[in-house]
C-alpha cells in the first residue's frame, strides 16, 4: 500500500515520522553536511515535528511539504547552534551570539524588504528547471554533485547553469544588491 | 557582475528564498522525479504508433533513449534497477541496429529473431523495473508494496498474442484502446509510488547531461543512417567530358540522317541534343512516330520526355526515349529506368546516354542495362513480361541532367515491323535518407520518407507509355 493511501489527517505523529523518515533524512543530510551529526539533527528535527504537529493545516499544503519546511528550518537551526556552541564556551554565550546575529535595525529590515521585492521579480524570469536548481542549491543546500545526479545533469552542467542563473538574476536586479 | 555582488546575491538567496513562494510553487522536490519522468515518458512514447512524418521511427527511438537515460540515474538504486538499466541499454542497442539495417538491403535481417529478442528484452526491462520499484518501496518502509509493472507486462503479452494469432476486429481495437489508457494511468501510479519511495534510493552521477546526450545520439544515428543510405543507393556514373560542338551535327554521314528525321517529324529540339554516334546506325528512314510527355501517363511535373520511334527501310524500329529534368537541378540520390517491351518482338542493343553540366562543362556517361523477365498467367494464358532496368546517380549539384535511351526492335519472324511499344518508367529516390529501404525500380511505388519523386506525396515515378504505329 502506498503512502498516499496510508496517510490520513489523524495519523499519529510517530507513524508520520516513520513513514517520512527517508524524506526527513534527505532534507537534513545536505544541510548538516557531516554524516556523524545527521542522526543528532534528525532527533532534533523530530522533536520540533512532535511539538508542532498540531499546527499542521492540511488546507495550506501537503503533509510532505510541511515536513520539508520544518526539517529544513530545523536542520538550519541545528547547524547554527552547533556553530555557536563550538565558538562560544557555553550555552549562555551561544544564546547571546544567536541573539546578536539575529538583531536587525529598522534600516536592515527596509533593505531586506527592497531586496526581497527585487528578488521575487527576478525569480519570475527563471524557467522551471532553473528555479529548481536554484532552490536545491540555496534553499535545500544541496551540492552540485547531488543536484546533477538527481536531475540527470553533469556536475559541470549544473555549475554552468548556476552561473547563468545568477547572471540573469543580477541583470534583472539592476546589477547591484542593496547593502 | 563582480565577485562581490555574486557573494551578496548568494547570501541574499539563502536568507530570503524561504520568504518567496518558490518552494511552494515547485512542490516537494524529489530525488527521482526527473529520472522517473524520463522513464515514464519513454514508456508511453514506445507504446504509441503514428504512421506519418516518420513518427513511427522517431517516437519509439526517442522513447527508448529516454528510458535508458532515466534508468541511468537509477542504476545504483538496487540490483533490479541496475539490471533494468542494462536491459534498457540492450533495447537501445537493438533499436539502433534495427534502424541502421532499415536503410540497407538487409532490412529484413532482424525479422524473426530480432523481433523476439526485442520483445524479450522489453519484458525483462519491465520486470526489473517493477521489482526495483517494489524493493525501493520495501526499503522506504512501505507495507506490502506490489510489483507495479504486471499490467504493463500483461499488455505486452496481449500484443504478442494478437500479433501471432492475427485477431483483428473493432471489438479488439476498442478493448486495446481502453486497456492502453488504463495501462498509461497505471504507469503514472507506479511513478508516484517510486517518487514516494525515492528518498531512500541512491542515485548515480553522470558524465553527460541527459538532453545533450539524447540530441547527440539522435544526431549520430541520423548521420550513420544517412551515410548507410547513401552507401547502398548511390550509383556513380563513369562520365567523360564532352564538347557538344564536336559531338552533335558534326559528322557528314549523320547530316543526311538528321535531315531525313526532321522531314519525317522527329522533334528538332530533341534531335539537336542526340549525339552523332547514336544516329550513325540508322539507315534510311521510312517513318517516325512521336509521343510527348503530357500526351500520356506522366506523374510528375519535374520531368519532361519524348518517345520517338523510327522505322527504318529494313523493317526494324529504333526507339529513342528522351528525358530531362525541367527544374535544371536534380538532387536525387539515385535514379532508375525500367523499359518494358512487347514480348512478341525482339529487342536488342539497348543503350543509354546520360548528360549533365558541371562547372560549366558538359559530361556524358553510358549506362548499362540488366534484362529481366517474368512469366505469369493472364486470363488463362501464359504471359511473359520482359524489361530492362538500369540504375544511376547523377553527381551532386549536377546541372541540366538529361539523357536518352535507345534500342532496336524487330519482329520475331523477320517481317517488317508496323508498330512498336514501350512502357518506360523513371523512378527516383530524392532524399539522402530512404527509410525503409527501397529497391529501385521494382518497389518504387512504396511511400518514401519525406516524399518521393513526383510532385505529390507518394508520386515517385515518371512514365511514358508509348505505342508507335507506322504507315
Amino acid at each position: 500500500m502506498s503512502f498516499e493511501k496510508q496517510k490520513t489527517d489523524y495519523m499519529p505523529v510517530e507513524l508520520v515520522i516513520g513513514q517520512h523518515r527517508g524524506l526527513l533524512h534527505y532534507i537534513i543530510r545536505p544541510i548538516v553536511g557531516d554524516e556523524n551529526l545527521v542522526d543528532d539533527c534528525f532527533s532534533a528535527v523530530t522533536e520540533i515535528i512532535v511539538k508542532n504537529y498540531d499546527k499542521y493545516d492540511s488546507s495550506r499544503g501537503t503533509l510532505a511539504a510541511w515536513l520539508t519546511k520544518v526539517a529544513r528550518n530545523g536542520a538550519l537551526s541545528f547547524v547554527q547552534n552547533k556553530k555557536y556552541a563550538m565558538t562560544a564556551g557555553d550555552r549562555q554565550d551561544a544564546a547571546r551570539m544567536e541573539e546578536v546575529a539575529d538583531r536587525k535595525t529598522p534600516e536592515d529590515h527596509l533593505i531586506q524588504k527592497e531586496n526581497l521585492a527585487e528578488l521575487k521579480e527576478a525569480l519570475k524570469s527563471l524557467d522551471k528547471l532553473e528555479a529548481e536548481i536554484l532552490l536545491r542549491k540555496y534553499y535545500y543546500m544541496q551540492e552540485t554533485r547531488q543536484i546533477g545526479a538527481e536531475l540527470g545533469l553533469s556536475e559541470r552542467a549544473v555549475e554552468g547553469r548556476l552561473y547563468r542563473i545568477k547572471k540573469k538574476m543580477m541583470k534583472k536586479m539592476g546589477g547591484a544588491i542593496h547593502d | 557582475m563582480t565577485d562581490f555582488n555574486e557573494i551578496k546575491l548568494e547570501e541574499l538567496l539563502k536568507e530570503t528564498l524561504p520568504e518567496t513562494s518558490l518552494a511552494e510553487n515547485l512542490g516537494v522536490i524529489n530525488p527521482l522525479g526527473a529520472a522517473v519522468n524520463r522513464v515514464i515518458a519513454g514508456m508511453v512514447m514506445t507504446t504509441i504508433t503514428l504512421n506519418f512524418l516518420g513518427l513511427n521511427y522517431i517516437l519509439p527511438t526517442v522513447g527508448i533513449m529516454l528510458i535508458y537515460l532515466g534508468m541511468r540515474t537509477l542504476r545504483s538504486g538496487n540490483l533490479y534497477f541496475r539490471l533494468g538499466w542494462l536491459t534498457a541499454l540492450g533495447k537501445l542497442m537493438l533499436t539502433t541496429l534495427n534502424l541502421v539495417l532499415q536503410v540497407t538491403p538487409y532490412v529484413s535481417l532482424m525479422d524473426g529473431w530480432g523481433l523476439w529478442a526485442g520483445q524479450a528484452v522489453h519484458i525483462l526491462f519491465l520486470l526489473f523495473l517493477g521489482l526495483g520499484i517494489q524493493k525501493a518501496g520495501l526499503d522506504a518502509g512501505m507495507t506490502n508494496p506490489k510489483m507495479p509493472t504486471w499490467p504493463v507486462i500483461l499488455w505486452q503479452a496481449v500484443l504478442i498474442v494478437l500479433a501471432l494469432t492475427g485477431i483483428n476486429s473493432w471489438a479488439v481495437l476498442i478493448f486495446m484502446i481502453w486497456a492502453w489508457v488504463r495501462m498509461v494511468k497505471h504507469i503514472y501510479h507506479c511513478a508516484a509510488d517510486l517518487k514516494q519511495a525515492g528518498y531512500v534510493v541512491p542515485v548515480s552521477t553522470v558524465w553527460f547531461s541527459a538532453k545533450p546526450l539524447l540530441l547527440a545520439y539522435l544526431a549520430i544515428l541520423l548521420c550513420v543512417m544517412t551515410g548507410a543510405s547513401l552507401l547502398v543507393h548511390y550509383t556513380p556514373l563513369d562520365a567523360e567530358k564532352l564538347v557538344l560542338a564536336e559531338a552533335i551535327g558534326v559528322k557528314e554521314e549523320t547530316a543526311e540522317i538528321r535531315s531525313e528525321l526532321i522531314s519525317k517529324g522527329f522533334p528538332e529540339s530533341v534531335l539537336d541534343r542526340i549525339l552523332d554516334e547514336d544516329l550513325a546506325d540508322l539507315g534510311s528512314v521510312t517513318d517516325v512516330d512521336v509521343l510527348q510527355s503530357g500526351d500520356n501517363t506522366s506523374n510528375t511535373e519535374r520531368m519532361e520526355g519524348y518517345s520517338v520511334s523510327v522505322l527504318t527501310e529494313d523493317g526494324r524500329v529504333k526507339t529513342f526515349v528522351w528525358f530531362e529534368y525541367v527544374d535544371g537541378k536534380h538532387a536525387g540520390l539515385v535514379d532508375s529506368v525500367k523499359i518494358q517491351y512487347d514480348e512478341d518482338q525482339v529487342t536488342t542493343d539497348i543503350k543509354g546516354r546520360l548528360l549533365y553540366e558541371k562547372k560549366g562543362e558538359t559530361w556524358s556517361a553510358d549506362v548499362k542495362f540488366e534484362e529481366k523477365s517474368r512469366t505469369y498467367l493472364w486470363f488463362g494464358d501464359i504471359t511473359e513480361d520482359v524489361w530492362s532496368i538500369s540504375k544511376y546517380s547523377f553527381p551532386f549539384m549536377a546541372d541540366s541532367p538529361r539523357g536518352y535511351f535507345t534500342w532496336w526492335t524487330e519482329e520475331k519472324d523477320g517481317s517488317p515491323a508496323y508498330w512498336s511499344f514501350n512502357n518506360t518508367v523513371f523512378n527516383c529516390l530524392r532524399t539522402p535518407l530512404v527509410l525503409p529501404y527501397v529497391e529501385l525500380p521494382e518497389n518504387a511505388d512504396r511511400l518514401i520518407l519525406f516524399g518521393g519523386f513526383g510532385s505529390s506525396w507518394g508520386q515517385d515515378k515518371f512514365q511514358i507509355y508509348a505505342t508507335a504505329q507506322f504507315q
